[in-house]
C-alpha cells in the first residue's frame, strides 16, 4: 500500500513538473501600442465629421514585414479615432476615401499611447446649418463653402435613430442632386414630412443630419452635425 | 557473456540482410499515373472528376459554402445565390453579401493544377493524334471554365501554364497575379483553342458551341466591366496594378468578341429555342417549366448540362427539400425556405403592355410605392379568384414562382397573410381565427401549419412574400432526406446566348441591330408574347432577369454591370400579402397588400464587394484586392 502511495505521488511530481516546465512566454510583444486623435479642419479649428460605417479610413501599413497587409481604421462620426491594440513600430499611415482634400502619407512610431492630429482642408463645409421642425415636417436650410474647383454631386438631410446618422446609415432621406459648383450664397432647403414615412413614428425621437458630397474619386460625405428632434 | 557477443553478432548480420526488394511494394489501394492514363477508361474517369470540379454553379452551388456542396447533412438552410438578389428572400434569415460569400480559391488552383498535369500527359499517351487534339480542347475548355470563376470573383489571377514542381524552396512556387486584362485574354484564347479542336458532344462534355456559348459569356464580363467600372471608385495597390479593373478603351473589343463567339454559335451551330412557338401562355408556361424539371427533353436548346443521376451523399441536391411549399413537403421538416420577391414579380411583363415591367396594382389609386400595409381609406381591387391577379403577366412568371392559392403538385398553394375584420380591423401576419356569419376564418387561410404554406412563422417554413420557388424543382414527391434530389441542370442554354447578343449589340453599337432585336424578342415569343419590343438596355435586361432568373445569372449580371451597389443603397425587399376581406356581407373576396417583409432590413452594397479578397496574401505574396 505504501509503494503504491509512493508511486502515486511520484507521478503527481513528475505531471506536476512537467507541467509547471512546458510553457514559456514567447518572445513576442502583445498589441500593446495605441493610436488615437481626431480629424480637423485646418481653416475653423472644428473637428471634421465623418460615417462610421463605409466612410473614410486610415490606413496602416507597419513597417519591417514582406507583403504586409494594410490594416484600415474607422472613425467615429465626429471626426475622433482610437485603436489601442496596436503593434508597437514605425508605420506608414495615410488617410483613404476622405471628405477632405488628400495628405501626404505620414510615416510615424507608434508606441505606448500616440496621439495624431491630422490637420485637413475638408471638401466642402456645410455653414449655416439649421433644422426645425413644424408640424411633423422636418425641415433643414444650410449652406456650402466647397474648397476645391469640382462640382458638387448632391446634398442630403439624412433620419437615423441614432447619432451615427449619415448616408450610408438612415431610416429615411430627403436628397437633391446639384452636379454644379456651389455658390456660398445659395441656401438650400430640404425636407422630410414624417407622416408619409414608415419609419418615422410620432412621439418617438430621431436623429437629423445635413450631409453634402463632392466629385472627387472616392469622396466620402461631409456633414454638420446630427440634430435630435422629437416627433 | 559468449551469449551477449552471439546475439551482437548475430543482430548485425540480421541488418545486413534486412533490406529487400521485395518490401517495394506499390500500394494496392491507389492507382500510377501510367496505369490509369493506359487505359482509356481510366483518362475518362479522370476527366470526369475535372468537370465534377468545374465552377458550375448548379443546385449543389451555394454562394457561402461553395460548388458541389452536398455532402452529408448539408445543413446551410439553403441560403442561395438569388437571395443576394433583389429576386428572393430567405424565410428566416437576412444575410446579405460580405467577404465569407463567393469564395474559390484553394479549390481553383487544385483544379488547375490538375488539368495542367493532364495537358502535360496528352502527348505521351497511346492514343490516335485526333483523340488527343479532342483532350487537348476538352483540357482548355475547362482550364477557361476554371479561370473565368476565377476572374468574375477576383479579377486578375496567377496565369499557370504547367503543374508547378516543389524543389525544396517554397518562394520558387509563388507566382506573382497577371492582370485582370490578361486574365480575361487568356480565358478567351483558352475557349479559343477548345473551339478550335472540338466538335458536337453528347451535351454531358464540352464541344465546339459549349466552348463558343463560355467565350460569349465570358466575353460580355469583361466588356461589361470595362464599360462600367467607372461607376466605382476602387484604390489601391491591385488598382494602381491593373490587377483589377479594365480599361474603357477595351470594353468594344470584348463586345465584339462576345458578339462574333454567338453570331457563330446562333447561325452554325445545332441549337435552337425548345418549343419557339407555343400557341397560348399555358402552353408556354408549361413548356418552359419542363425544361428546368429535367433539361434531358431539351437537347436543342441545353448546350451543358451538369447530371445528377444518383441520390446520396456527394451526388445528390437539395432544392427539392429546401424549397418545395410546406404543404408539399412529403415529411420534410424544413421546407418553404425561397421567398421570391415582390420586385421580381412587379418585372415581368404584361401582354397588355409589352415592353414595360408590369408592378401588381393592388388598389384603385393605382400607387405602387405605398408598403405601408392595409389603410382602410384606400379603396383595394377585390378579386374572388386570387391567380386572375397575375392573368395578363408573362407565362414564364407561373414557371417560374408558386403563386397565391395556384396548384403545384396537385395541392392548392395557400399563401394568406390574415384577414379585414368585419368591423375594419385588419389581422395580418398574426395567428388568430374570427367566427363571421356562422364560418371560422384564419389568417394564414386554415386552422393548421400543414394545411397552409404563406406568412406562419411556424419553423421557418413558409414564404414572407407571398411567392414560391417554382423554377428548377422537381415534379416528383419529396424525398425527406439529403442529397436525395436528382434534378439536372443546364450551365448553358441557347436562350443565354440569345441574350447576350443582344445585350452585347445594345450596349456596343456593333454587330447587327435586327437580329440583335430578333434574339431579344425569340425568348419573348416562346412566352406566348405577340408584340415585339425594341432592342434597349432596358428592355434586354429585363428579359435576362426574367428569362434566366433563378439559375444563378442574376448576380454576376450585377456585379459585371457594376449595378449592385446602385440596387442595394439602404435597400428593402417586398412581398404581396393576400388578405381575405372579410367587411360587408359575403361571398368575401381577396384583396392584396404591397408590404416589406418580415425581419428584412435594409441592405446595402460596398463597392468592396466586386472583388473577393484574396487568402493567404502573408504568405503567397499576392496583391490584396480593394
Amino acid at each position: 500500500m505504501t509503494i503504491m502511495k509512493k508511486y502515486t505521488y511520484l507521478l503527481l511530481l513528475m505531471v506536476f513538473a512537467g507541467l509547471s516546465t512546458a510553457c514559456e512566454l514567447d518572445e513576442l510583444q502583445g498589441p500593446d501600442a495605441e493610436l488615437y486623435g481626431s480629424i480637423i479642419d485646418e481653416a475653423t479649428g472644428e473637428l471634421v465629421q465623418q460615417d462610421i460605417i463605409r466612410g473614410g479610413e486610415l490606413e496602416l501599413r507597419e513597417h519591417g514585414w514582406e507583403n504586409v497587409s494594410p490594416q484600415f481604421m474607422n472613425y467615429k462620426v465626429d471626426g475622433t479615432f482610437r485603436d489601442s491594440k496596436l503593434f508597437s513600430a514605425d508605420y506608414n499611415i495615410y488617410p483613404i476615401k476622405t471628405n477632405f482634400h488628400p495628405i501626404d502619407t505620414i510615416v510615424t512610431n507608434i508606441s505606448g499611447s500616440k496621439e495624431l492630429e491630422l490637420l485637413v482642408t475638408p471638401y466642402i463645409r456645410i455653414i449655416n446649418p439649421s433644422i426645425s421642425k413644424s408640424g411633423n415636417i422636418i425641415t433643414a436650410t444650410f449652406s456650402l463653402d466647397q474648397t476645391g474647383v469640382n462640382q458638387v454631386k448632391k446634398v442630403g438631410l439624412y433620419a437615423g435613430a441614432d447619432g451615427n446618422v449619415g448616408e450610408p446609415m438612415r431610416l429615411t432621406k430627403a436628397e437633391q442632386e446639384i452636379n454644379a459648383v456651389s455658390d456660398p450664397s445659395t441656401v438650400y432647403t430640404l425636407s422630410i414630412n414624417a407622416d408619409n414615412e414608415i419609419d418615422l413614428k410620432t412621439g418617438k425621437s430621431y436623429f437629423f443630419r445635413i450631409g453634402a458630397l463632392y466629385d472627387a474619386p472616392n469622396a466620402r460625405f461631409n456633414y454638420a452635425p446630427a440634430e435630435n428632434i422629437q416627433l | 557473456m559468449k551469449t551477449l557477443k552471439t546475439i551482437v553478432y548475430c543482430s548485425f548480420l540480421i541488418t545486413c540482410f534486412a533490406c529487400s526488394d521485395s518490401l517495394d511494394l506499390e500500394p494496392t489501394d491507389k492507382i500510377t499515373a501510367n496505369d490509369l492514363f493506359a487505359d482509356p477508361a481510366g483518362t475518362q474517369l479522370y476527366l470526369a472528376d475535372l468537370y465534377d470540379r468545374l465552377p458550375i454553379e448548379d443546385l449543389t452551388y451555394f454562394p457561402k459554402e461553395g460548388f458541389n456542396y452536398n455532402q452529408g447533412g448539408p445543413n446551410n438552410g439553403g441560403f442561395n445565390n438569388a437571395m443576394l438578389t433583389s429576386l428572393a428572400h430567405h424565410s428566416e434569415r437576412n444575410s446579405f453579401i460580405n467577404d465569407s460569400y463567393l469564395n474559390w480559391w484553394d479549390p481553383a488552383f487544385r483544379l488547375i493544377r490538375d488539368v495542367n498535369l493532364f495537358i502535360e500527359i496528352i502527348p505521351t499517351l497511346n492514343i490516335s493524334e485526333d483523340q488527343k487534339a479532342l483532350y487537348r480542347g476538352e483540357a482548355a475548355f475547362i482550364r477557361a471554365f476554371t479561370y473565368f470563376g476565377l476572374a468574375k470573383r477576383y479579377g486578375g489571377v496567377p496565369i499557370l501554364l504547367e503543374a508547378q514542381e516543389y524543389d525544396g524552396d517554397p518562394s520558387s512556387l509563388i507566382v506573382p497575379r497577371n492582370t485582370e486584362v490578361q486574365t480575361w485574354d487568356f480565358i478567351l484564347e483558352e475557349s479559343d483553342v477548345a473551339i478550335n479542336s472540338l466538335g458536337n458532344s453528347n451535351g454531358r462534355r464540352a464541344s465546339k458551341w459549349a466552348a463558343l456559348a463560355l467565350k460569349s459569356r465570358a466575353a460580355l464580363h469583361a466588356a461589361s466591366i470595362a464599360k462600367f467600372g467607372d461607376n466605382v471608385d476602387l484604390t489601391g495597390d491591385a488598382v494602381n496594378q491593373n490587377l483589377v479593373g479594365i480599361p474603357a478603351g477595351e470594353a468594344n473589343r470584348y463586345y465584339q468578341a462576345c458578339i462574333d463567339a454567338s453570331a457563330e454559335l446562333m447561325d452554325n451551330g445545332p441549337y435552337s429555342l425548345y418549343k419557339p412557338n407555343p400557341a397560348s401562355a399555358e402552353e408556354a408556361a408549361t413548356n418552359f417549366r419542363a425544361m428546368f424539371a429535367n433539361p434531358n427533353i431539351a437537347p436543342e436548346e441545353a448546350i451543358l448540362i451538369k447530371g445528377r443521376t444518383i441520390p446520396g451523399d456527394s451526388y445528390g441536391n437539395n432544392y427539392d427539400i429546401w424549397f418545395n411549399p410546406a404543404q408539399t413537403r412529403n415529411g420534410w421538416p424544413h421546407p418553404g425556405r425561397f421567398c421570391p420577391t415582390l420586385e421580381f414579380v412587379d418585372l415581368f411583363e404584361s401582354y397588355s403592355n409589352p415592353g414595360q415591367d408590369a408592378p401588381i396594382i393592388t388598389t384603385v389609386d393605382g400607387n405602387v410605392d405605398n408598403y405601408n400595409g392595409f389603410d382602410a381609406s384606400r379603396e383595394y381591387i377585390h378579386y374572388s379568384d386570387p391567380e386572375a391577379l397575375f392573368a395578363d403577366k408573362d407565362a414564364r412568371l407561373r414557371a417560374t414562382v408558386i403563386l397565391p392559392f395556384s396548384d403545384w403538385k396537385g395541392v392548392k398553394i395557400i399563401y394568406q397573410a390574415g384577414y379585414i375584420q368585419p368591423d375594419g380591423v385588419a389581422r395580418v401576419e398574426t395567428n388568430a381565427s374570427i367566427d363571421v356569419n356562422g364560418t371560422t376564418y384564419y389568417t394564414y387561410g386554415t386552422d393548421n401549419p400543414e394545411t397552409h404554406s404563406g406568412f406562419n412563422p411556424y419553423g421557418g417554413n413558409m414564404t414572407k412574400t407571398g411567392f414560391g420557388f417554382k423554377k428548377l424543382l422537381s415534379n416528383d414527391p419529396v424525398i425527406p432526406g439529403w442529397n436525395r434530389g436528382t434534378t439536372d441542370f443546364a450551365e448553358f442554354r441557347f436562350a443565354e446566348v440569345l441574350l447576350n447578343y443582344a445585350e452585347a449589340v445594345v450596349e456596343s453599337g456593333l454587330g447587327d441591330a435586327a437580329k440583335a432585336t430578333e434574339a431579344l424578342n425569340a425568348t419573348r415569343k416562346r412566352a406566348f408574347h405577340q408584340t415585339d419590343i425594341p432592342l434597349t438596355v432596358e428592355n434586354v435586361m429585363r428579359e435576362r432577369t426574367v428569362e434566366l432568373a433563378f439559375e444563378n445569372k442574376r448576380i454576376w449580371d450585377l456585379m459585371r454591370r457594376r449595378s449592385y451597389h446602385t440596387t442595394f443603397n439602404n435597400t428593402r425587399k417586398h412581398a404581396l400579402f393576400p388578405v381575405l376581406d372579410l367587411r360587408g356581407d359575403g361571398p368575401y373576396e381577396y384583396i392584396f397588400l404591397r408590404n416589406r417583409i418580415r425581419g428584412n432590413d435594409p441592405q446595402t452594397f460596398d463597392v468592396t464587394n466586386y472583388y473577393r479578397k484574396i487568402p493567404g496574401t502573408g504568405l503567397n505574396g499576392l496583391i490584396q484586392n480593394p
